[in-house]
């Protein structure tokens, strides 16, 4: 990763920019586990680690808070260009969609509260653990891809949205149907749909970030564009790299 | 002082005593000395440059041998550059077999510089942390290993105590960390997998709580029949009613007890039990009288389809408890009028028990757990008809003490059919039977 930040005549500057992602990630990598811990504390009705998460969505709130600041005072002192603007910018925007992303955990966290309150289905809450892992192993490969800096698997995990969307809709048809049989477990099944939206909302933020890395990368905006149109402007992107360095 | 040096000199006396002779005759004897040091000078400096030139040009072409001390310099170079190239292959072979047991390390191991960032890593650590070989050495760690809890352990720089973590690709798997810092600022990571070993720990403490649970619940009802009997006077009724409710209560007890004690020994595989070719065609027989017997009331309808002719090698008294036990699951969660095929046949060389029910089957995801000790798909249920939790654990033992497999297949609401496969090394045929007579 050197050669993508490490150009720079002055080292300091290249630390700054090299602390700033290593931030980005450590606030990612405490969002990925308020996801599984919301969701396994949801699944097991542990009050206490629905209070922990809860409790400590504050740490996210002030990572993003520190991390903009951080971002603005280079900005300032340095003002970057190019690539290193890119970077700033998107790091902004990451850490936005990385801080609501921990307010959906809280929220799931919250519900899972209100949910141990009321009785516990026979399933044990599979749906809500199921769609929980697959969001939080989304947010893994989201967090790998800004990690890498890999547009190619930016795009796999796109696609990978698609599957939550779809795997959110059949749940969803799921909950009515069970509110339809036996309307006692309408409160408790709307809780759990709320749960479930938020966690798949978790997926659409992940979505934003590889493409705020696409950005990064490649100097294209990819945002409301179709998943092939995204794919072509990857593509295109690297085929003209690929000409640029072949001669 | 060697033969070369010998000649050398030898050559050199020479050359001056025949320049001295030939300037004799010419009367120039200061000269001819003069032209025959020069040739005898040329000569060796013409040597030499050959020689460097052959340096120079990496030891090429091999040099030919003669006797002169050129010759003897050569040769010696040359061994030296052997004794080098073979010193340097065996150090090359060294390296590459360090790196091949070090990148064979069933453990992931990966060498961190001072930042953080990846220098080495192995196979192991690229499956078990999810990382990249090629693409992320010099990649920090932990901006691929994101846990908070990891990022504070690898920034505390306190390494006396391993780290516990979920797997970051697998939620359902565990693993320990250990970091050992060495040479110059570098640090080695070592990770581990220790899912089972985790597994067994949870499973140890569930059997201790479990037994604890099983054995004092008969004890808390005794002892409450004895509390009321004690110090006040009863009809003999009451007695009575008491008395064989402590009697019913002891017997669950002994029949606990009895269950762990076979578990263990099975479990220390002690089979002191002599083997011998048992005739199960006759045990079934038995077994079925005594499932009738079970059943009661609830008439189940038994069929029993037997091979007469396949016998066993194994120990009686075991296999009898471990195809009970399924016969027993069987009556017990088949609702009455339900169906209950038992099957003994040959197939593949080996043979095949089978119960087979229309109960009320078993969720597929939890077929897996049903062999761990004191595990209930249905808790109330199972006590309620008086099972220790014991039963198929102790099935799979025995089965596992004669090389055979228990198969599970069972449909929630429509029934359930246990299969154990005994291996062809087991089956012997029944005394006096087919293949006996077709011998004579």
């Amino acid at each position: 990763m050197e050669s993508m930040f490490g150009h720079h005549i002055s080292a300091q500057y290249n630390e700054e920019l090299e602390d700033l992602r290593n931030r980005v990630l450590n606030m990612g990598g405490l969002v990925e586990q308020q996801i599984a811990d919301a969701v396994t504390a949801l699944v097991e009705g542990d009050g206490e680690r629905c209070e922990m998460v809860i409790n400590r969505d504050v740490n996210v709130n002030s990572m993003e808070v520190e991390i903009d600041e951080e971002c603005t005072r280079v900005l300032a002192r340095r003002q970057p260009a190019a690539g290193d603007l890119r970077l700033i910018v998107a790091i902004i925007k990451t850490i936005t969609d990385l801080e609501r992303i921990g307010d959906q955990a809280e929220k799931v966290a919250r519900i899972g509260l209100h949910l141990m309150e009321m009785e516990r289905p026979k399933n044990r809450y599979m749906e809500i653990y199921n769609l929980g892992e697959h969001v939080r192993q989304m947010m893994h490969h989201t967090l790998d891809v800004f990690a890498r800096l890999d547009p190619e698997a930016a795009l796999q995990v796109t696609r990978e949205d698609k599957n939550i969307d779809n795997e959110y809709e059949g749940v969803m048809r799921q909950m009515v149907t069970y509110m339809m049989e036996d309307p006692r477990t309408i409160r408790r099944s709307l809780d759990v749909m709320w749960s479930l939206r938020a966690l798949e909302r978790i997926g659409d933020h992940s979505k934003n970030i590889c493409e705020y890395v696409i950005y990064l990368v490649n100097g294209k905006d990819v945002r409301h564009l179709s998943l092939e149109q995204m794919e072509s402007a990857v593509r295109a992107r690297q085929t003209r790299a690929g000409a640029a360095k072949s001669p | 002082m060697t033969d070369y040096w010998l000649k050398e000199l030898r050559r050199l006396a020479l050359i001056l005593a025949a320049s001295l002779l030939v300037g004799t005759v010419f009367e120039l004897p200061g000269g001819a000395l003069v032209i025959g040091l020069l040739i005898f000078l040329g000569w060796h400096l013409l040597k030499l440059r050959h020689f460097a030139r052959w340096l120079a040009h990496g030891y090429e072409p091999e040099p030919g041998f003669s006797d002169n001390i050129w010759s003897e310099l050569y040769y010696q170079v040359y061994k030296l550059r052997e004794r080098g190239r073979k010193r340097e292959r065996k150090l090359k072979n060294l390296v590459e077999r360090y790196r091949q047991s070090a990148a064979a390390f069933p453990d992931a191991a990966l060498v961190l510089r001072r930042d953080n960032s990846i220098e080495w890593m192995n196979e192991a650590a690229a499956t078990l942390l999810g990382l990249n070989l090629v693409r992320d050495v010099g990649q920090r760690v932990d901006n691929l290993v994101r846990q908070p809890d990891f990022v504070d352990y690898l920034q505390s720089g306190e390494y006396a105590e391993p780290i516990t973590l979920k797997s970051p690709i697998d939620n359902a798997a565990i693993m320990q960390i250990y970091i050992v810092p060495y040479g110059d600022n570098q640090r080695l990571l070592i990770a581990r997998d220790i899912t089972k070993l985790h597994r067994l720990e949870v499973m140890r403490r569930d059997f201790i709580a479990n037994v604890s649970h099983e054995l004092s619940t008969p004890l808390t009802v005794i002892g409450g029949y004895l509390e009321s009997l004690v110090g006040k006077p009863r009809k003999p009724e009451q007695i009575e009613q008491a008395l064989r409710q402590m009697q019913q209560q002891t017997e669950r007890m002994r029949n606990l007890v009895n269950d762990l004690l076979q578990i263990s020994r099975l479990e220390m595989n002690e089979i002191q039990e002599e083997e011998t070719d048992v005739n199960v065609p006759g045990m079934l027989h038995g077994l079925l009288a005594d499932a009738r017997m079970l059943g009661g009331e609830r008439h189940h309808e038994f069929a029993l389809e037997v091979d007469e002719s396949v016998w066993l090698h194994g120990v009686g008294q075991y296999l009898y408890s471990a195809f009970a036990n399924l016969v027993r699951n069987a009556v017990q969660y088949t609702p009455g009028g339900g169906r209950i095929v038992i099957r003994w046949y040959a197939a593949d060389g080996g043979a095949c028990f089978s119960v087979e029910d229309n109960g009320i089957g078993i969720p597929p995801h939890l077929i897996p757990r049903l062999t761990e000790r004191f595990y209930r798909v249905d808790t109330g249920r199972s006590r309620s008809v008086g099972g220790t939790g014991l039963g198929l654990s102790i099935v799979k033992h025995v089965l596992r003490n004669h090389q055979a497999v228990l198969e599970v297949r069972s449909t929630p609401g429509q029934g359930s059919t246990f299969l154990c496969r005994f291996p062809p090394s087991r089956v012997v045929p029944k005394p006096g039977g087919a293949e006996m007579r077709l011998v004579k």
